[in-house]
């Protein structure tokens, strides 16, 4: 029987990157805030510390950072005609776990979406026609613009110190930045990061083709940098181990490196650590919920009431807690009906390859998360899709993080896959060798969804999250132009062989894609089509928020963090300033 | 090369005599490895050591195998050796002790299925789907292994390191084709194990007891666990010759490894 | 720098061709800037740059009551970046900079290459420390210290404070007074020669007691062998 703890104000589902936001927001408007973590505290002293944290084998091959698949997976199918099976190790995402989220093991990758993402359907729409958008897609407007994004993701950028160049102050545009970029109030916090010597060959072969290369957004930053929660962030030292792991150098903004310092000291804030949330417990009335049953490491139940719930979890943990609490309609794919679990999306990436012969010395180790240079050419609807037969698209970069050997050792097409053969081009390659990411948006279509597994538990007995998921023919299509484009850059770049291939389907679970899952708790102006509205609040439970990639109505071309942070900041405004002072529903359905 | 130039080349090394005396011009990974699985190139004698024990090479230096038996370790000693063999270009997974970071990961907890999802029910699923037998990595090298021997035993009369290299090779290839049934395990399912844990015992930190001596990282030029660029990474070009550190290099320049794994002198020495 | 060629440089070369691996080149610095190195390290130059060794000692060892740092062994090309920025004005020392200014740059990097390739033999700390200092300049060094969000020195300057060359010079067997007094040109601004910025935000989190314990650690350490 789970003991029945006093009540508090608000309650977080999750202190990752959402939660540290939360807490801090909420507590610093006078709430008291339980933050439940199921993973382990963690800090950079002493848990991030050299040399340690540079161990190839236990963090990125083994995943040491990821929730542990024997407690808790996916079960995974390409259509709903196959049986759903349980992905046993992580392979195409890597779900993060701990205090601090996904957000200590990121690569630092700080993007804005752009105003034609959050108004997909309507921007397609008005630019090629009413019937440009095939039936089959599912995509729509998020309810939100650009412009009503912008406050949010100034403050989230400044929050973590990002390092770059803006292209676009107040509808003036700044050379050397992104030139598609929306407008944005102020420039960047730092400036960007030094540009490493295969990126530096990527703009100089962009530009003369005529693209617009500019230094990536990074959250690995260029230099120290106190932010305005007083916290100090350090410059990155390039030292190539960055995604799936910490940072040693206070270096990548994280919660622990931005606003923990701050939270775990404020008396209003009580952080509980192996605290795995069961359930979102809801009145007789199924319209208010009145708090949280969680389960503690030693197996002892809690039930926490509060008066406001904030669910910030991974996405898929978002939509999950949702189904296992009975909240919302969840979506039914024969009927189109329902919105728990709806639009489930992902990222469309591929790579190319450019070789170099061995008097060009790429050092490839000499990295950082989030540094490089890339084009917008091809992101969202910055060129003419009339004649394409595809929506959304992809940037195009040199923008490796790592040459960390056993991962990554690339031998150029038709290499021996063992033998002295392989071992010769691996020696030849390893140091010679650009990498291009094209990294494609993800449209939402109804037959890619996620829902309760009705055969395989979790270690507490509950129905695992079940993702259908493919890659529609609209994303291999646009894949496959754009990893044509990337080609084409990568010849004049010089290499010797340029290699890659478009993401073909059907989609596999087991190899490294990208963590970006989105969807599935949709945000929105229609209840019909979301779960949530414009400000993340539950339109069937207004004291309760869910926020995360979850949100997002189909995935957008850039990486997620920047917008997540930014709809983090947005939800909590719109709870400080208007919520609080009058609960209910913000806005009518 | 052939299996017997291979074995030339070695003894001319003074690696297969066990000598301890080195040529001048033996290049450094020869002088420093202690080559642990020398077994494989030295014949079997009747009453001699098996291969796959403990193999003494120079005081202080033992090698034991955890959780291969002798004719587990023959195969994977003998099927590394090929997977990344010891040629002109330098030393293989012979030398950087592969066999025995398998043997140490088999015995522990990744072996047991440390981070694996194991709850049935069991189908065999697509492949989009990944690895869905019931058995840990240990359990699939296990019966992988015996399945093995058993095939080359009774349908060809042999036994794997009776085979010529290129024969070797010839039977790598139809596991990795999937052409055998282990079973119950696939083969292509069983062969994708052992070269990824190949390549981690080749390509990782020698506090895992592979890459001994950080010979893979000498041969591409990784600097390994200590890493700091910012003041190189805009010298566009640059030849980086530093040598590579171990995250269990002492400011000695020794690297200690975990008293647990045996093949290593800074075992004793820690203690 | 291929491991084939090892086998065939003497002891020397091999010592010399370390101090330079950091960057390229690669080939093991001319033995003529070695030579002229040493000359200026022990009779000084016609310029009128004193002899190194009247400070910084014989073998490059350096002198604790002086605050003369040990040089031997440390990278050439860490040593040849400070005595250019000596120059430069990003290291504002009163001793060391007129010296600096009276080498040419040749010179300057003929006395790096020089004491890049000297070991010399630990030296004795002067004063005792507290068990309790010690314990902390130990936790700072190799650790570090969440609540002052200072980060552990090895992260950087190596296993054990043994150096990252090229650039991160070894810490280990220094002498205290050097690395307190280092640390307070960090603070203080007159030691602005890190392009990153980080050695001196690094330095301004550290307490003088915090200072003062991993320096009285680091002497206490063996400096790294000679490599080969």
């Amino acid at each position: 029987m789970a003991q029945r703890l006093p009540e508090t104000d608000a309650v977080l589902l999750g202190v990752g990157l959402v939660g540290s936001i939360l807490g801090r927001e909420l507590t610093r408007a006078g709430l008291k805030v339980v933050g439940l973590e199921r993973g382990e505290p963690r800090f950079t002293v002493p848990d991030f510390q050299g040399p340690q944290i540079h161990d190839e084998l236990r963090y990125a091959v083994r995943k040491a950072m990821m929730q542990d698949n024997a407690k808790e997976t996916v079960t995974f199918r390409n259509n709903a005609k196959q049986q759903a099976l349980p992905i046993r190790r992580w392979g195409s995402f890597l779900p993060g776990t701990g205090l601090g989220g996904a957000a200590v093991h990121w690569n630092g990758q700080t993007f804005r979406f752009q105003d034609t993402d959050f108004r997909m359907r309507s921007h397609t729409t008005e630019r090629y026609g009413k019937d440009f958008i095939p039936p089959e897609l599912s995509i729509q407007d998020w309810g939100v613009t650009a412009a009503d994004m912008e406050l949010y993701y100034d403050r989230f950028e400044y929050l973590l110190g990002v390092s770059g160049q803006a292209g676009n102050i107040k509808g003036e545009k700044i050379p050397g930045g992104n030139p598609f970029e929306d407008p944005r109030s102020r420039g960047y916090p730092t400036p960007p990061m030094k540009e490493p010597y295969g990126s530096a060959l990527f703009r100089k072969a962009a530009g003369e083709l005529g693209y617009h290369p500019f230094p990536q957004p990074s959250a690995n930053l260029s230099q120290p940098y106190k932010n305005p929660e007083g916290v100090q962030l350090q410059t990155c030292m390039f030292c190539g181990f960055c995604e799936r792991f910490g940072c040693e150098h206070y270096a990548k903004a994280s919660p622990q490196t931005t606003l923990l310092p701050v939270l775990l000291k404020d008396p209003n804030f009580t952080l509980r650590t192996g605290s795995q949330v069961l359930k979102i417990n809801l009145d007789k009335t199924g319209k208010q919920a009145t708090g949280v049953t969680y389960m503690d490491a030693a197996g002892r139940e809690f039930e926490q009431p509060a008066k406001l719930v904030i669910v910030g979890l991974f996405a898929f943990n978002n939509v999950r807690m949702l189904l296992l609490s009975g909240i919302g309609t969840p979506y039914d794919p024969a009927s189109g009906k329902g919105v728990v679990g709806r639009n489930y999306a992902y990222q469309t990436t591929s790579v190319v390859n450019v070789f170099y012969d061995e008097s060009v010395n790429i050092n490839p180790f000499m990295r950082s998360g989030a540094n490089g240079t890339l084009i917008a050419d091809f992101v969202s609807d910055n060129f003419d899709h009339g004649a394409l037969g595809f929506l959304g698209g992809a940037f195009i970069g040199e923008i490796t993080s790592h040459g960390r050997p056993i991962e990554s050792h690339p031998v150029p097409p038709g290499t021996p896959a063992w033998g002295s053969a392989w071992k010769k081009a691996v020696i030849q390659h390893y140091n010679h060798t650009a990498s291009l990411l094209i990294h494609g948006s993800s449209v939402a279509s109804p037959g890619n969804y996620l829902d309760l597994d009705p055969t395989y538990k979790d270690a507490w007995g509950l129905p695992l999250l079940r993702m259908t998921f493919d890659f529609p023919d609209n994303d291999l299509k646009m894949s496959a132009y754009l990893t044509d484009k990337a080609l084409e850059i990568g010849k004049a770049m010089g290499g010797k062989i340029v290699a890659g291939t478009p993401r073909k389907g059907p989609y596999n679970v087991t190899q490294y894609q990208t963590t970006h899952n989105t969807g599935g708790t949709v945000m929105g102006a229609d209840p019909s089509t979301s779960v949530v509205n414009p400000f993340l609040q539950s339109w069937d439970v207004p004291n309760l928020f869910v926020i995360g990639a979850s949100n997002f109505p189909q995935n957008a071309s850039y990486n997620p963090t920047d917008t997540v942070g930014a709809l983090a900041y947005r939800a909590a405004d719109a709870i400080v300033s208007r919520y609080l002072k009058q609960p209910g529903p913000l806005m009518q359905a | 090369m052939t299996d017997l130039d291979r074995r030339s080349f070695l003894k001319s090394l003074g690696v297969a005599s066990g000598a301890t005396t080195l040529a001048p011009m033996v290049p450094l990974w020869a002088q420093q490895q202690d080559i642990g699985t020398a077994a494989t190139e030295t014949p079997t004698q009747p009453g001699g050591t098996p291969p796959g024990v403990a193999t003494k090479e120079a005081p202080g230096t033992a090698q034991a195998y955890v959780f291969f038996k002798p004719e587990e370790a023959r195969f994977i000693e003998a099927a590394v050796a090929r997977l990344i063999p010891t040629d002109d270009n330098g030393p293989g997974a012979t030398e950087a002790g592969v066999a025995n970071y398998l043997d140490k990961q088999l015995a522990g907890a990744w072996g047991a299925g440390e981070r694996l999802y194991r709850s049935g029910p069991w189908h065999a699923g697509l492949p989009t789907q990944g690895y869905q037998l019931p058995f840990t990595p240990a359990e699939l090298f296990r019966n992988g292994l015996r399945a093995i021997e058993n095939d080359l035993r009774e349908n060809a009369k042999t036994s794997f390191t009776e085979l010529s290299a290129e024969q070797q090779d010839d039977y790598l290839r139809l596991l990795e084709a999937g052409k055998k049934d282990l079973d119950g395990i696939p083969s292509a399912v069983f062969f994708a194990s052992l070269w990824q844990m190949t390549l981690e015992g080749f390509f990782g930190d020698p506090v895992y007891g592979g890459n001994k001596g950080m010979v893979s990282w000498e041969l591409i030029g990784f600097p390994g666990a200590y890493a700091n660029y910012y003041h190189l990474v805009d010298q566009h070009g640059i030849k980086f010759n530093r040598k590579p550190m171990s995250l269990a290099e002492t400011a000695q320049g020794q690297i200690l490894v975990h008293p647990d794994i045996p093949a290593y002198q800074g075992a004793k020495e820690r203690r | 720098m291929n491991s084939k060629r090892w086998g065939k440089i003497g002891l020397l070369g091999s010592v010399l061709a370390l101090a330079l691996s950091g960057v390229a080149n690669g080939q093991p610095a001319p033995e003529q800037a070695r030579a002229l190195g040493e000359q200026i390290a022990i009779k000084g130059t016609a310029a009128g740059a004193a002899p190194c060794a009247s400070c910084h000692g014989a073998q490059g060892e350096g002198a604790a009551a002086g605050g003369f740092p040990r040089l031997a062994g440390q990278p050439m090309q860490y040593l040849a970046k400070q005595l250019a920025n000596y120059t430069d004005g990003s290291r504002n020392n009163p001793v060391m900079g007129p010296i600096a200014k009276q080498l040419t740059a040749d010179e300057r990097q003929a006395t790096a290459t020089y004491y890049a390739s000297l070991s010399a033999p630990a030296g004795q700390p002067a004063e005792a420390a507290a068990p309790e200092l010690l314990q902390r300049g130990e936790l700072l060094a190799n650790r570090g210290d969440n609540e002052r969000q200072v980060q552990a020195c090895a992260n950087c300057h190596g296993p054990g404070g043994a150096g990252e060359p090229p650039t991160f010079p070894y810490l280990a067997g220094q002498h205290a007074s050097y690395t307190v007094n280092a640390l307070t040109e960090w603070q203080n601004g007159n030691r602005n020669n890190d392009a990153s910025q980080q050695m001196p935000s690094i330095a301004k989190n550290l307490s003088k007691d915090d200072a003062a314990a991993v320096a009285a650690y680091f002497a206490r350490q063996p400096p790294p062998a000679p490599k080969h």
